[in-house]
């Protein structure tokens, strides 16, 4: 079953003389609970690709079908809302709230939609991603890898459809980026969640079930590592 | 707490000088919001108490005396409210762009972003627009209070030549005040903040996290800098910089700009003021003035079809000679008696009968020559013993016709004075307004030179004769003295015109009539007062208007500086030494404030140009520009915006360069 179907994608930046084809026709899905890696050389389109499929830019052209959902059909408000219930997103440079805890920036998506989160869910996540005792301390109070903990605690909070993980390990050292390629398999491995993982990295991206390589826009290789 | 609260409360704590400062400005324009609508609730009270509750005749004074001005000062106020608290909530959301991209990727609503700087605005207000009502009201309670320091001595001046009037400003607590200015204030301070808070949630996540909200670059414009031996970087640099950043500071600009623009407009308006005083008042030598002016009513006559004067109670010569016989009884008080007829008779003159001037002038406000000219006439008689020594300098027997051959017009601003009759003029044809006619024949002229400044007062009419008294009535007549014992003889006066008109209590309107006695200052006392008292009210509105269009700048620098403390930091990390961007700063303030002044001055300049120019048409009054006031506007303008930027920068200087860079 197909939870992500991306069809013909193109996204062209600029105008006239100036214009830049960063995505060029596209396409390829995801199943339900695939761990694919799509990796590629810098400028290849790979952040462009992922902007795209977590519905924070607008294509020039094409669809991204997520859960059967047509999501360039919706408007603003509406794609927003279905962002955070549906599609969880995890940035290099972690992008925390500095002024909220732990607690509340792993809750932010469920704060959002007014709603408190299950709190048997948030301790889960909690001692997953070994933050129950900083609970309570604020972004600049910890380290990176585990800023980085908590921006994958904020991505699963709300059980989305799938993970989008942008470099994730890419402002880490080895063991805080092994720490969070532990949490995120183990999130695809144990809960079958889905997850789409954008990196350089050649050992990273063997972990994955499926390696999606993109080159000037398009996608050059797809390799199934296991089925 | 609902989230996006908490956000806008944790943003409110986190910046804690600017929240200061906004929360001021809020305050502020509530507070001067406040004190124009309990000015239009107390001016009110006070027209009322004279004037009745319907203001009588006088219902369309309230439109223009309170209702205008307190619309137009409400206007100014509230735009410049909307441009100082809309920067400082921009500002606000500028420094939370970042996390407005992120709360956007985690999925939050554009009307959720929209909510947050909104209710970063409703929880300002909720503390700062209360302290600004009670702020207004403190502020209309010492209004008030300076006012009336100023009320009792005007009371007495104006009672001397006016009665039944009584101006006591008292301070007016008014529910209907109290909920508009409410209304008004928290209206201003929502609608700047929503402009900000529908720019933040209208740009994209990825604009929000890629470039801190700016999204349209297209109005930066690109200069390049070529390094010239001869001119320094610094100045290079600073000028490229305001040339960068000018979207960003155009708030700052804009508030300093109408701010210098309302200082020199005040300036000016004094000016005007003080001219017009200058010129109505009229230094005759005398220290005490009576006057007795009859009611009059100007009709139709229905057969002539010619205005015409019609006066119930007019004073006969007879009776204004025995006022002036008992007035000089008072300790022998030389006292010099003259009254004045405007509007009885019409001279009809031949072309040849005028002087070329007084055809120039007739012509230009005409607009065109005529052949025959019909000019007013006024007619005037004098006490006895002053038209005999009148006679005498005129060369003219006692009894005779002496022609004031003097016609005083307004040149544009400049008061000129021509003679408006030929020196071949005997006679004159008088007109009345029924149609009938009698000639009268010039005894004795007397040029401009030689008439008595008694009789050169403000108003007067194109040909000017002094007629002997006998047989003549006139509608107003004035007695002038220097008394050794003012006070007392100001109390005699009063005794001997109430025995001979007396009022019983009524007013001009009812009696017909109205006699005064009052000093020849009272009039400049009265119109000092009303000018200290207008200066006073209309600086202190300027001044805490400016005040709000400098917090704006003070707000919007030091933003600005901290924003580009990376920028500086890299520019100290190649080598730039910390006096070149000091220097650099600096040239950026002036360049700054330059600018707010070029646009500020010009329109300041302009109004009261605009203003003096009317009032021109109106008053020969001499007029310059406020210089005094320009210079120090400059002074000021410079001098609080390099102050800001020094202070600014001087923060930036404990920072370290790497940690800076970093960010």
């Amino acid at each position: 079953m197909e939870i992500l179907e991306v069809k013909d994608l193109t996204k062209i930046y600029g105008k006239g003389g100036s214009q830049v084809t960063a995505l060029d026709h596209v396409s390829f899905q995801v199943k339900k609970g695939e761990f694919v890696a799509i990796v590629g050389a810098s400028g290849s389109g790979k952040s462009t690709l992922m902007n795209l499929m977590g519905g924070i830019d607008r294509p020039t052209s094409g669809d991204v079908i997520v859960d059967g959902r047509l999501i360039y059909d919706m408007d603003e408000s509406a794609l927003a809302i279905f962002r955070r219930r549906n599609i969880g997103i995890v940035y290099q440079f972690y992008n925390l709230i500095p002024n909220l805890t732990v607690d509340e920036n792993i809750m932010l998506p469920c704060l959002l939609d007014n709603r408190k989160p299950d709190a048997r869910k948030l301790e889960k996540i909690l001692e997953m991603t070994g933050l129950t005792e900083r609970r309570n301390h604020l972004p600049g109070e910890l380290s990176g890898g585990q800023q980085q903990r908590v921006s994958v605690g904020r991505a699963l909070i709300n059980d989305p459809a799938f993970i989008m993980a942008d470099e994730p390990t890419g402002n880490l050292d080895s063991r805080a980026g092994r720490k969070i390629m532990e949490l995120l398999t183990a999130a695809n491995r144990r809960e079958n969640q889905t997850l789409i993982l954008i990196t350089h990295d050649e050992k990273i991206a063997l972990q994955a079930d499926r390696i999606l390589t993109i080159s000037d826009g398009q996608i050059v290789r797809d390799e199934v590592m296991r089925a | 707490m609902n989230i996006l609260c908490s956000f806008a409360l944790s943003q409110i704590k986190r910046k804690k000088c600017r929240t200061a400062i906004t929360a001021l400005a809020i305050a502020l324009s509530a507070a001067l919001l406040t004190a124009v609508v309990n000015f239009v609730a107390s001016g009110n009270a006070m027209l009322a108490g004279f004037l009745g509750e319907d203001y009588g005749l006088y219902g369309g004074a309230y439109l223009m005396m309170l209702l205008v001005p307190a619309v137009f000062l409400a206007a100014l106020i509230a735009a410049m409210s909307v441009i100082v608290i809309s920067n400082a909530f921009r500002m606000s959301a500028n420094e939370r762009m970042a996390q407005f991209g992120t709360l956007k990727c985690v999925g939050a609503t554009k009307n959720q972003i929209y909510k947050t700087i909104m209710y970063e605005c409703i929880l300002l207000c909720t503390l700062a627009i209360p302290a600004g009502i009670l702020l207004g009201y403190l502020l209309s309670f010492i209004g008030i209070g300076v006012a009336n320091l100023y009320m009792d001595e005007l009371n007495v001046l104006v009672r001397s030549m006016m009665k039944r009037v009584d101006f006591s400003l008292s301070f007016v607590f008014s529910p209907v005040a109290l909920i508009a200015s409410v209304v008004i204030s928290l209206g201003t301070v929502l609608f700047a903040a929503m402009l900000p808070a529908r720019r933040a949630m209208r740009i994209s996540a990825l604009d929000c996290l890629r470039n801190g909200g700016e999204t349209d670059t297209s109005g930066y414009k690109r200069t390049k800098i070529t390094i010239d031996a001869g001119k320094k970087i610094e100045c290079r640099m600073a000028r490229k910089n305001v040339s960068s950043y000018r979207r960003r500071m155009h708030s700052a600009v804009t508030a300093f700009a109408i701010s210098i623009m309302l200082f020199i407009t005040m300036s000016g308006l004094q000016e005007i003021a003080e001219g017009i005083q200058n010129y109505i008042y009229a230094d005759y030598g005398y220290a005490v003035i009576a006057d007795y002016t009859a009611k009059f009513k100007n009709t139709i006559h229905p057969e002539t079809g010619r205005r015409q004067q019609e006066c119930a109670y007019p004073i006969d010569a007879g009776t204004a000679e025995e006022i002036t016989r008992q007035l000089r009884e008072f300790e022998e008080t030389d006292v010099y008696g003259s009254g004045q007829d405007y509007s009885t008779y019409a001279a009809r003159l031949a072309v040849q009968d005028i002087t070329e001037e007084m055809r120039q002038v007739l012509a230009e406000s005409t607009g065109e020559e005529q052949s025959e000219i019909v000019l007013d006439v006024e007619r005037i008689i004098l006490d006895d013993r002053h038209y005999a020594e009148l006679c005498t300098q005129a060369e003219v027997e006692y009894g005779g016709v002496i022609l004031l051959n003097d016609y005083k017009y307004n040149d544009s601003g400049t008061e000129r004075h021509i003679a408006p009759l030929a020196a071949t003029t005997s006679t004159l044809k008088l007109e009345t307004a029924d149609g009938s006619q009698e000639e009268i024949a010039i005894d004795g002229v007397l040029e401009t030179a030689e008439i008595p400044g008694i009789l050169m007062y403000p108003n007067t009419n194109p040909i000017r004769l002094v007629v002997p008294a006998a047989g003549v009535s006139v509608r107003g007549y004035n007695w002038f003295a220097n008394p050794k014992d003012e006070e007392g003889f100001m109390a005699y006066a009063r005794g001997v015109l109430e025995e001979r008109f007396p009022q019983h209590g009524m007013d001009y309107d009812e009696a017909g009539y109205t006699s005064r006695v009052y000093g020849a200052q009272d009039f400049v006392k009265i119109m000092n007062i009303a000018i200290v008292l207008a200066a006073f009210f209309l600086y202190a509105f300027v001044f805490l208007l400016g005040l709000i269009g400098v917090l704006n700048v003070v707000s919007t620098v030091s933003f600005q500086i901290k924003l580009r403390a990376r920028e500086l930091a890299v520019l100290q990390s190649v080598g730039m030494t910390s006096d070149s961007i000091q220097k650099m700063l600096n040239i950026e303030s002036i360049l700054c404030a330059g600018k707010a002044l070029v646009a500020g001055l010009p329109l300041g300049m302009g109004i009261v140009a605009v203003m003096a120019h009317c009032v021109k048409k109106l008053f020969p009054i001499s007029f310059h520009m406020p210089w005094v006031a320009i210079v120090i506007t400059i002074v000021i303008s410079v001098f609080v915006m390099w102050g800001t930027v020094r202070i600014s920068a001087g923060a930036l200087k404990k920072q370290n360069i790497i940690e800076t860079i970093r960010i």
